[in-house]
């Protein structure tokens, strides 16, 4: 009987891992989760979706991608992945969030503890001042704060990407300091900046051109506020005439890439499998129209190039999520 | 302007946009209706399906939805007294009150024209104002929020019912009950435990529902032996008349504006705008001891003031682009997937959708007043359900509603364990209201303090220095004195009427 | 009026615990660097607030429960049947609970719950049953239909 009981388990385990192993030979069989930590609506969630739609309409899956959105703090989303069956049908989609996060000392994983799929495009952000302030360029903006420091209110949301944007700044000169102040996301800065209540902050290009440009480019004549610099590689076309960072000679770039994860254990071939939809869905008129609307750079890596890609920006990140977590 | 919105209603009369306004509000109402699933999670769950629909479409179809969920809580609210989503508690009050006393369908008539109302004011704002206000809302700085939120936070002591004491634990107890989580003043998480999943802190929405809707289902079981007396219902007095119009017209109007002035600061949402009106609505009541009773006036204060909010929250985000609420902040990810980003220039580059929110806003809110007024007699039955089906059902979705709304499980036990304690604390005689005020306002109050704080470096100079601080600091500390002054003066009429008397009886 | 003195007596003790908990879980967050007051006083202000009320309350029940404020009228016997609630909860645990191991899949678990929820408070009565078997049919593979077609939401379950 006993005997009996455990070879009945022993060839239900080998049916089970039988099973398994035809599963993977056939993935995708059923729909693919992508968990995106974040509430419906926003940028993240924004990026996810359209490329779920432009795989959608190419089929360049055999499977549904189906979006799934975790509220409330995003390492909740994260971890839920990282503990997930690495069974190929859950991944992750977050950006530099999750560094900064475990750079702060906030939760205890972090990039390594996930397989990485794919980086797909990136936005890259300028500080902005009010018209009004006297400021007309990063120069000035850095020597204020170096020579009244710790006055000069900079909004952010503490200990997430404006924060630490802000930070990268303020390290550029010695003893620059900001008075930094929880106003939250890029919309609430523009807000508060508006109504005097800010002096700096930093935000996405797609922000910058959508409160103070005109559809043919041209400035809109009532805004309060203007972009002094963008901390890309190159000009973002949508603001041709904002030089960048490197251009005024500060050796700073600081832009945030969508990332793609899954957890440690998947097999190769629904790695590459995503990896290669997403690549795929690139090339679309969907997700190139998303990137043009949101001022999104077109960068697209996987594989080893993304590991080291991520090692690099950890390299440069962890001691800013540091100084941000104030330890 | 009467071009854009001409244009735009003509439109929305086509078949397709009338046909989404119509899907959106009949599907908010009913959402809004069961307990434990609220506008917000159907919004959230609209927005992938809006991803393949007209742009116009799509946004007719979201602020149907809007309109439609909010005042679709009405009618759980006033029934079982269960709100349907969070702008309804104020509504229980006296809501249910009311339809326990053999009259549902005057309290729900009240409660859908006093919605109507609401959304049609804050609409003809939104028509005319949204530029200039949206700018004035913008120089609502940390310390403007602190001392509003102070204010709406000193009327915790005013609503509870009962003793005042387990008013102000229930009040203290609903904000510690938000502290859990990552501290957005500073990015560092703070009573979780160490343990991961608090990290996002105990949401409004399994809170709320647990609370108000689980800890009701409990109370009901309980008592399900027992033989309900059959309260003679009346659906009669459902439509108001000339006399109510003329009676409630001024408390509709104030508490209209209250609500479309709540909702057009962002971030702070209907809830607010419902207590503060009522409130108001009370101190300025001839019949003060009537609320919390059933009072009329107090079911159209609150109604009139959420509804209004959903016009004023519009307004910053059609003018500036800055959501005005939680559920605009989805509204604007809907727009963002049709490649529309709202902002200043909407006007220029998106005219058309502007004048179908402005007027989908508008058509709604008929839609909905249309809707509630013929549905009203069949619904009122639900009072009639036997109870011992309604309930299982009832916590089902509950179950489903919070889930689905951030897909954690962990959400699901929240709710669970908020029920029990909100039933524990109904039988031990604490009120649930100010449990839910103190749990909304906690967050924001400390978050605009420290923020301020962070401005100043430490001081709190601004308060005393500018005028709006200052001035809702008085009336925060009026309001605070107003029901001492009241017992006072009540007091002193009564021993003067027995000193009159002992007078009498001496000579 | 016992009967609430009774339960306000046990939630202002189980308040007061709560409390205990979160002073002790504030004791080691660090001062604030941008503002004075930092995450800490908050909480730990609210926390003391409530203990002292609850002490209040929890004085207050006990005095109505031990001194001679009885009521005059007596006790009431409460129909009320505590033990169909408790059944209920303990159901909807499970339910919850086997939800969250995805062993069974939603429609035909959350029917099985229904079933047995709707069928206990009606002491399983046969012609009940079946308007339960129905409505449990309904909301298990209509809920499922909405929430995984309509809307393409997870729900848990398998």
């Amino acid at each position: 009987m006993v005997l009996n009981f455990t070879r009945s388990v022993a060839l239900a385990t080998a049916v089970l891992a039988g099973l398994s192993t035809a599963a993977h030979a056939e993935w995708p069989e059923k729909p693919i989760k992508v968990i995106v930590p974040f509430k419906a609506g926003g940028t993240s969630d924004q990026v996810v979706r359209a490329f779920q739609a432009a795989i959608q309409e190419n089929d360049l899956l055999p499977q549904p991608l189906t979006v799934v959105n975790v509220g409330g703090h995003f390492s909740i989303g994260a971890r839920q992945v990282m503990e997930a069956q690495p069974d190929g049908y859950t991944f992750l989609s977050l950006h530099i969030a999750l560094m900064g996060g475990e750079g702060g000392g906030i939760f205890d994983f972090g990039y390594r503890d996930f397989e990485p799929v794919a980086t797909t495009g990136e936005f890259c952000v300028l500080p902005v001042v009010r018209k009004d302030s006297g400021i007309d360029s990063v120069d000035e903006l850095l020597q204020k704060a170096k020579d009244e420091p710790d006055t000069l209110l900079f909004g952010a949301n503490l200990g997430a990407i404006n924060h630490m944007g802000g930070i990268l700044l303020q390290n550029l000169v010695d003893g620059a300091k900001f008075r930094f102040v929880q106003i939250g996301g890029g919309t609430a800065n523009f807000t508060a900046l508006t109504g005097n209540q800010t002096n700096a902050s930093v935000l996405s290009a797609a922000e910058v051109a959508n409160f103070t440009r005109n559809p043919d480019g041209t400035e809109i004549a009532d805004t309060q506020i203007k972009p002094l610099a963008y901390t890309g590689a190159e000009r973002v076309e949508g603001l041709p005439d904002v030089p960048t960072m490197q251009e005024l000679g500060y050796d700073m770039t600081y832009c945030v890439q969508s990332w793609w994860f899954a957890p440690k254990g998947t097999p190769q071939e629904a790695i590459d499998g995503v990896a290669d939809a997403l690549q795929k869905a690139t090339q679309t008129d969907r997700v190139k129209k998303f990137y043009d609307d949101k001022m999104f750079g077109p960068v697209f890596l996987r594989g080893e190039e993304m590991a080291a890609s991520l090692d690099d920006t950890w390299a440069r990140i962890e001691p800013v999520a540091k100084q941000a977590a104030q330890k | 302007m009467i071009d854009g919105l001409t244009g735009a209603l003509l439109h929305i009369f086509t078949p397709m946009p009338f046909l989404y306004v119509l899907i959106g509000t009949v599907a908010g109402i009913v959402v809004g209706a069961i307990p434990g699933l609220s506008g917000a999670m159907l919004i959230a769950l609209t927005l992938p399906l809006t991803f393949y629909m007209e742009p116009v479409n799509a946004i007719v179809l979201l602020i149907g939805m809007y309109v439609g969920s909010i005042t679709g809580g009405l009618i759980t609210a006033t029934l079982l007294r269960m709100p349907g989503t969070p702008s309804n508690v104020v509504t229980t009050f006296d809501g249910h009150p009311m339809a326990m006393a053999g009259r549902p369908g005057r309290a729900l008539g009240l409660g859908i024209a006093a919605s109507f109302m609401g959304g049609l004011v804050s609409w003809v704002v939104l028509l005319f104002l949204a530029k200039p206000l949206s700018i004035w809302a913008t120089r609502f700085g940390p310390f403007e929020y602190f001392t509003l939120i102070l204010m709406a936070m000193v009327l915790i002591a005013s609503v509870s019912q009962g003793s005042m004491v387990k008013g102000l634990v229930a009040g203290f107890l609903g904000m510690l009950v938000s502290m859990p989580g990552v501290d957005p003043s500073a990015g560092q998480p703070r009573l979780t435990w160490d343990w991961y999943v608090l990290n996002g802190g105990l949401k409004l929405l399994p809170v709320l529902i647990g609370i108000f809707a689980v800890s009701q289902v409990i109370g009901d079981i309980v008592t399900i032996g027992k033989r309900m007396e059959r309260v003679e219902t009346r659906v009669s007095g459902m439509l108001m008349t000339v006399k109510d119009w003329r009676d409630q017209m001024w408390n509709m109007l104030r508490s209209s504006a209250i609500g479309t002035a709540v909702g057009i600061l962002p971030g702070i949402g209907a809830s607010i705008g419902s207590i503060m009106a009522y409130t108001t609505a009370r101190n300025m009541s001839r019949r003060p001891e009537e609320y919390g009773k059933g009072s009329e006036e107090g079911i159209v204060a609150s109604e009139a003031a959420n509804n209004a909010t959903i016009g004023g929250a519009l307004i910053p985000l059609i003018a500036m682009g800055i959501p005005g609420s939680v559920i605009d902040a989805i509204l604007i990810g809907a727009l963002m997937i049709h490649s529309i980003t709202p902002g200043p220039t909407l006007f220029i580059t998106n005219s058309d959708v502007v004048w179908a929110m402005i007027a989908a806003a508008l058509v709604a809110n008929v839609v909905m007043y249309v809707v509630m007024m013929g549905s009203v007699r069949v619904v009122a039955r639900i009072m009639y359900v036997p109870r011992t089906f309604m309930l299982p059902v009832i916590l089902v979705f509950c179950v489903i509603g919070t889930f689905a709304l951030d897909n954690t499980m962990f959400d699901v036990w929240v709710m669970l364990a908020f029920g029990v304690l909100g039933f524990a604390m109904e039988k031990g005689g604490f009120p649930l209201g100010p449990f839910v005020i103190g749990f909304v306002l906690a967050p924001l109050m400390e978050e605009k303090l420290r923020s301020g704080l962070m401005m100043t470096a430490g001081s709190i100079e601004p308060i005393f220095t500018r005028p709006l601080p200052l001035i809702f600091l008085l009336i925060s500390i009026l309001l605070l004195l107003l029901p001492a002054f009241r017992a006072w003066r009540v007091a002193r009429s009564a021993r003067r009427r027995l000193d009159a008397r002992a007078d009498g009886a001496s000579s | 009026m016992v009967i609430t003195a009774r339960w306000a007596l046990g939630v202002s003790l189980f308040f007061i615990l709560g409390c205990l908990a979160v002073l002790w879980e504030t004791r080691d967050i660090p001062p604030g660097t941008f503002e004075p007051l930092g995450s800490a006083p908050v909480p730990q202000a609210t926390a003391l607030l409530i203990i002292a009320l609850s002490l209040a309350v929890a004085a207050r029940s006990w005095r109505t429960l031990t001194g001679g404020e009885r009521d005059p009228a007596p006790e009431i016997v409460d129909e009320a049947r505590p033990l169909d609630a408790v059944v209920t909860g303990v159901l909807t645990v499970i339910y919850v609970a086997v939800l969250g191991a995805h062993v069974l899949d939603f429609a035909p678990l959350t029917a099985l719950y229904l079933i047995l929820t709707i069928g206990y408070l009606i002491r399983f009565r046969v012609r009940g049953l079946v308007l339960a078997a129905l409505v449990a049919v309904i909301m298990g593979w209509g809920a499922a239909f909405v929430f995984t077609r309509l809307f393409v939401v997870d729900l848990p379950g398998l």
